[in-house]
């Protein structure tokens, strides 16, 4: 069980003076279970990644293959492939248009077929996931906060049952609780209902406390794929790029330059605490 | 120094009616805000989604009147139908998402589109676009489309556009929420610039605990209410109140919170890595 990329190349308007790379000899392998992130300046094709995999765009080379098939084989069922691969996109919650959080929840498992007794199960399922009062089924999704419309609407990818779970910037325009709250969301699934998720983010901070492994997109090409260590410990490149590490990191490197030998290498505050305690206990007693 | 905002008891209610009209609900957005920001200050507003920011907000350039209470921006009573345009000339607003902000197709045109509508002289308007463009360091890209531009980039130009009409005040409302980490930092410098050089006072609204540490104030906002002010060092010094109302603190002074909880002698409200790194250097001094 795993999603392949072959020497996937997408180019926009072919043929054409405005023709445009997007995605430049992608290969990538994601394995069932994994938490991937994936970061990248403004137009460095994360999102034509993504889209790709669910086949809402066709790559103009290369093959992408889930679970052994090929998606672009003849007979291959690409509906049944987007009920497997649920996108959350950026700003879902504009997408909401039942006239019930309840309505709009079902809305994907009607289309797969379902029949009532299940889209109502898979319905509710969803709606507990992602955390939402059951007050909230009767509710117009309108009536809801921010981040709760915000979970409305990635519980209507819930209901589908995906096993890949990707989500593009899922935080965005949340205040920090609300950030924790989806994050925390998401690790839950990753942990307990064992889906594959890969996050789009802009936040480094974010990809470094939830990922375990983060894939770095520039110029339509991975640039780095590794764990959050070992990604951020090319700053100074991902600088270039329009990107940076977290504050934490930056930091450690500056207690390094200032005479305190700690280990660079940390992504979260917590890593860096640990680091810092060790390095006082170790000298100073 | 003046006051460029006054409010006192600022209030606004808005008014759910039915078909009918009858009145079905009053939700306090702002409740009973006193403000005071001085000219050529920089000032911050911190408060977690539906925390009454952004109504507060659009009170400042007239886009809402208030219900109940005054305010004054640069002297000129808001509410009052007459004031309008002057309240509007005298604070600019920027707003989240620079697609919505940007109409034409060519990045000068899109700047001069402001003073050009309230009649300023051709000549002026060309001035007025090169100075505006070159505060925000857009200047090479005049002869570009915006579409073509990055978030960062556009959302500076959105600037632009506001410091055309020459205001004395611009509020900006998460203009950093659609950005990444380049934009971010991009358009933040380019705000610090303008209230450094030409001493325009900013108001920025913010989700972006970082964006706050270099004001002068910071206000934060919960139900309708200011529920704590003062410098960032005193307001970023009280980590639980501010996550009791679903905030955060910047990653440094997070860090050097937990550290004290582990009982190293860190100073309290510590905002920067450059202060991270003194105080480390302070108490390795001490203890040696």
């Amino acid at each position: 069980m795993s999603l392949v990329l072959d020497h996937v190349s997408y180019k926009y308007s072919t043929g054409t003076a405005y023709e445009i790379k997007a995605l430049d000899d992608v290969s990538l392998t994601i394995e069932d279970g994994e938490f991937v992130g994936i970061i990248g300046h403004t137009g460095s094709g994360k999102s034509t990644l993504v889209q790709h995999l669910n086949g809402l765009l066709k790559a103009t080379g290369g093959r992408i293959i889930y679970n052994g098939q090929d998606i672009y084989e003849k007979n291959y069922d690409l509906k049944d492939l987007r009920t497997q691969v649920g996108i959350v996109f950026q700003y879902p919650e504009h997408q909401l248009f039942g006239t019930t959080v309840y309505e709009d929840v079902c809305f994907g498992p009607k289309n797969q077929g379902l029949d009532d007794k299940e889209v109502a199960l898979r319905a509710f399922e969803a709606i507990q996931a992602v955390g939402l009062p059951e007050e909230c089924c009767d509710s117009s999704p309108f009536e809801l906060s921010g981040g709760q419309k915000r979970r409305a609407a990635i519980a209507g990818v819930l209901a589908m049952k995906p096993a890949v779970l990707i989500l593009d910037e899922p935080t965005a325009g949340l205040d920090p609780a609300g950030r924790t709250e989806i994050l925390n969301l998401i690790k839950d699934l990753h942990e307990h209902h064992g889906n594959t998720i890969i996050l789009v983010s802009h936040s480094m901070e974010d990809v470094a406390n939830y990922v375990d492994r983060i894939v770095v997109m520039d110029k339509g090409k991975p640039l780095y794929d590794g764990s959050p260590k070992d990604v951020f410990r090319h700053y100074k490149e991902l600088e270039l790029i329009g990107l940076a590490a977290p504050e934490v990191t930056y930091l450690m490197h500056d207690l390094r330059a200032a005479g305190f030998p700690v280990s660079p290498d940390c992504t979260t505050v917590a890593e860096a605490k640990d680091e810092i305690l060790r390095f006082l206990h170790e000298n100073l007693n | 120094m003046t006051n460029m905002i006054e409010a006192r008891g600022l209030t606004h209610e808005y008014i759910q009616r039915d078909e009918e009209g009858n009145v079905q609900g009053i939700q306090t957005a702002v409740d009973h805000v006193d403000l005071d920001v001085k000219s050529g200050q920089f000032i911050s507003i911190l408060g977690h989604n539906g925390s009454g920011k952004s109504t507060l907000a659009k009170h400042l350039n007239a886009l809402l009147s208030p219900t109940e209470g005054t305010l004054y921006i640069d002297g000129i009573e808001a509410g009052k139908e007459e004031n309008i345009l002057n309240i509007r000339r005298t604070a600019g607003m920027v707003f989240q998402n620079p697609d919505n902000q940007i109409i034409a197709s060519v990045v000068e045109e899109d700047v001069g589109f402001g003073p050009e509508n309230i009649g300023i002289p051709t000549d002026e308007i060309w001035q007025r676009v090169e100075k505006s463009l070159k505060s925000v360091g857009m200047w090479e890209y005049r002869k570009h489309s915006p579409n073509k531009l990055s978030g960062g980039q556009k959302q500076r130009v959105a600037i632009a556009g506001v410091m055309a009409m020459q205001p004395k005040c611009i509020v900006l409302d998460e203009p950093t929420a659609m950005l990444d980490p380049d934009g971010r930092k991009d358009v933040i410098e380019a705000v610090h610039e303008l209230n450094r050089k030409k001493g325009v006072t900013i108001i920025l609204i913010t989700h972006y605990m970082e964006e706050v540490v270099d004001s002068d104030y910071v206000y934060v906002m919960d139900k309708g209410n200011v529920v704590l002010k003062g410098t960032p060092r005193e307001v970023f010094k009280q980590a639980d109140v501010l996550k009791a109302h679903r905030l955060d603190v910047p990653q440094v002074t997070e860090l050097a919170y937990e550290l004290r909880q582990a009982g190293v002698p860190l100073p309290e409200s510590i905002l920067t890595r450059e202060e991270f790194r003194e105080a480390m250097r302070e108490l390795w001094a001490n203890a040696k």
